[in-house]
């Protein structure tokens, strides 16, 4: 069937964002979707972030372009907005740390000169959001990252990536999380320390449970133990403590080359169709009719 | 690429043009890939370019050379033979350069001809046999086809030539549900009701709107060339040897030449498919919040412009089309102004002050995204193509201790 479906925003801690650095493209064509694979299975051209802005800064000269540090119960990760993305480096300069935050965005690979690779996120939108928002984006998230280990686990129980072409029962299953080929792509590319990733949600799931249970003394400094030093400029200290491993000058050059992570607009997605007011309209002529027994929905 | 140029090698050794095979072979890779002709036509064309090249006028060339053939025996493009069939079927032409289109048959098989208007050719009727002279066969997408030209000639036949099975898609025309109707292209029937007439936005089109059963609710198109009478709204009918069509994944029918329909006795029950979504806004897109329609179609006016009805005064509204996203799967959905209202706290009233105030619409969407971004709510209502109506919206409420609990159950038990 034709048509350019909107990529799904996926649901992935920043952990596991940040152990990420494997991406492609589905075909040669300059337009085709970038994909992350992240060690799960994620397979990620957009991702939905809900934490805590930790610091920002304008990184630019004459066009603003900022970058702000959003923190979850597992890590944190940059966030980049510029020139490109106006709503979202105008939320992000409006925005004063330590607040909520929700951010969508795409995910983009930096290669530095000695091959490390660095994951940030390219914000489509930033939006300031209340503790119940992120306390549900947590709970999602766990779940999301916890369906993808139990297909990881399943795909290694039918025996891997060997099994890859008889992967039958794994391809059957309903509403498989993760595509099989992508399970088979992070095994290859990563071999994953499954235990650490299942310990990243118990953890994640612990600190909710946290903010669940005691009252919020002050909402803003959440959550309390991911509360980092808002960082000093541009050195952000999340390039020290995570295995990146990036002197000052690395860092600086990251910073001036941050340009080449701009993709050109992504024409592949269809924002909505023409004749949207004739299905309004349609909207009208039902509201009058009785209600008929839900269905299941067509799957697209 | 190897066939063809054999072929062209062969038809123009028997004019007694002698071309090397590297010569063709590199003009038809000149047409076909550098230019994206067809093959059958790239081969056409290089024979008429070698033949001019030679001085011999390509029509006499083809005049004297055509073979007598069966359908089912035509395996390649730009052939040109006789045959002698059946019109089994007439259908719509697609471009005023056709001037009849359908399917011909022999015992052997079916094909699909085009007779250009450019051939002058008298029209054939439905069910009647002809010698079809000098035609040249034609291939896209592995499908052969034999094309009427100037240079063809047909010649009614006394003796009926015995057609075989028409071959569709799925053999026989068969009735459908509307939500049965998952490809392009096939022939079908449909008991449904005419649940919305929308003005045509083109003469070519008699009548368009909306047509459904107790499984869905489809676009319909009624093209003026049909000549079929005009449909009711609120009347059920049974549409016979309508087609389906696809557009950026949704789908339609269309009644054309060959498509009927008879009034129904008994009234077709219509209930769209209901959804219901739980996710996170991702996206509040382009044309949310204030905006102003056109009066005589409703379409959201651009700068002050229907892309159908021109510059407008227009008359405002207050809607959200916004899309949920749970991590797995994308929602869009598109909420009315009253459920807007409701939903952001915000009157249209007071919205237009917001708007003109800051001189400037968008500023409503701004503080709709501010509201919805990136926060989770449950959505329910009827689907159409790949929206849902919201009739209720409701926020996702705060995470308990126990849903915390269960999932950590769940973590513990994957070791």
């Amino acid at each position: 069937m034709a048509g350019f479906a909107r990529e799904v925003a996926r649901r992935v801690f920043a952990q596991e964002l940040r152990d990420s650095d494997l991406s492609f493209r589905e075909n040669e064509d300059q337009y085709a979707p970038l994909y992350l694979i992240t060690p799960t299975g994620a397979r990620c051209n957009r991702v939905l972030l809900v934490g805590t802005l930790t610091e920002k800064d304008n990184l630019g000269d004459d066009v603003e372009y900022w970058r702000g540090r959003v923190a979850d119960p597992t890590g944190s990760i940059f966030v980049y907005a510029g020139q490109y993305q106006p709503d979202a480096a105008q939320a992000l300069s409006g925005t004063e740390p330590p607040a909520f935050v929700a951010v969508v965005g795409k995910p983009s690979v930096y290669e530095t000169e000695d091959g490390t690779r660095l994951i940030s996120v390219r914000a489509e939108s930033v939006q300031r959001v209340d503790a119940e928002t992120r306390d549900r984006w947590v709970l999602e998230s766990a779940a999301r990252t916890l369906e993808r280990i139990e297909a990881f686990k399943a795909f290694l129980e039918m025996g891997g990536a060997d099994a890859f072409s008889s992967g039958d029962e794994l391809l059957k299953k309903p509403s498989s999380p993760a595509d099989v080929a992508d399970i088979g792509k992070a095994h290859l590319h990563y071999s994953p320390d499954l235990e650490r990733y299942r310990q990243m949600v118990v953890r994640s799931l612990f600190a909710l449970k946290g903010e669940i249970s005691e009252p919020r003394i002050d909402e803003a400094a959440e959550p309390k133990a991911e509360k980092r030093k808002a960082g000093s400029g541009r050195a952000g200290p999340a390039w020290e403590e995570e295995a990146f491993g990036g002197g000052p000058e690395e860092r600086e050059e990251e910073i001036s080359d941050i340009e080449e992570l701009e993709e050109p607009f992504n024409l592949i997605e269809d924002e909505g169709p023409g004749d949207v007011e004739r299905i309004e309209e349609e909207g009208l002529f039902f509201g009058g009719r009785e209600k008929a027994a839900p269905k299941k929905r067509r799957e697209r | 690429m190897k066939a063809a140029v054999e072929q062209i090698l062969a038809r123009l050794r028997d004019q007694n043009v002698e071309v090397s095979a590297d010569e063709v072979e590199s003009r038809m890779r000149l047409l076909v890939e550098k230019f994206g002709v067809p093959e059958g036509e790239a081969t056409r064309s290089v024979v008429n370019y070698f033949l001019k090249e030679h001085g011999i006028a390509p029509a006499s060339f083809v005049a004297r050379k055509s073979e007598s053939l069966k359908v089912g025996e035509i395996n390649s493009p730009g052939r040109w033979i006789d045959l002698e069939a059946k019109v089994v079927e007439l259908w719509e032409p697609t471009s005023s350069a056709i001037s009849q289109t359908g399917l011909i048959g022999d015992e052997t098989g079916t094909i699909k001809f085009v007779k250009w208007t450019k051939s002058e050719l008298s029209d054939l009727e439905l069910g009647k046999s002809y010698l079809f002279k000098n035609v040249v066969t034609d291939e896209f997408q592995g499908r052969f086809s034999v094309k009427l030209n100037r240079t063809s000639g047909i010649e009614e036949l006394a003796e009926e030539v015995k057609a075989a099975e028409v071959q569709t898609g799925g053999g026989q025309v068969e009735e459908m549900k509307i939500s049965e109707i998952t490809e392009a292209a096939r022939w079908i029937d449909l008991k449904a009701k005419v649940v919305q007439l929308w003005d045509p936005t083109s003469e070519t089109i008699s009548q368009t709107g909306l047509i459904g059963d107790d499984s869905g609710v489809i676009k319909f198109v009624k093209w003026a060339k049909s000549d079929l009478p005009d449909l009711v709204e609120g009347e059920s009918y049974l549409f016979k040897n309508v087609v389906t069509d696809e557009f950026e994944g949704r789908f339609s029918v269309k009644l054309n030449r060959t498509s009927g329909f008879e009034p129904l006795e008994e009234a077709i029950e219509v209930s769209p498919q209901e959804a219901t979504f739980t996710g996170a806004i991702v996206d509040v897109q382009k044309g949310s919040g204030l905006i102003k329609r056109c009066p005589v179609c409703r379409r959201m006016l651009t700068k002050g412009v229907c892309g159908e009805h021109g510059k407008q005064e227009g008359t405002y509204d207050l809607r959200i089309k916004a899309v949920l996203d749970d991590g797995l799967k994308v929602q869009e959905v598109l909420i009315n102004r009253e459920k807007t209202e409701s939903l952001v706290g915000i009157s249209m009233e007071e919205a237009k002050t917001m708007a003109m105030e800051a001189l400037d619409h968008e500023v409503v969407r701004g503080m709709i995204g501010e509201k919805l971004l990136g926060r989770y709510y449950t959505v329910s209502g009827p689907t159409v193509d790949r929206y849902i109506l919201v009739e209720t919206i409701s926020p996702v409420p705060p995470v308990t201790a126990q849903e915390a609990d269960l999932l950590e159950a769940r973590a513990e038990e994957v070791i």
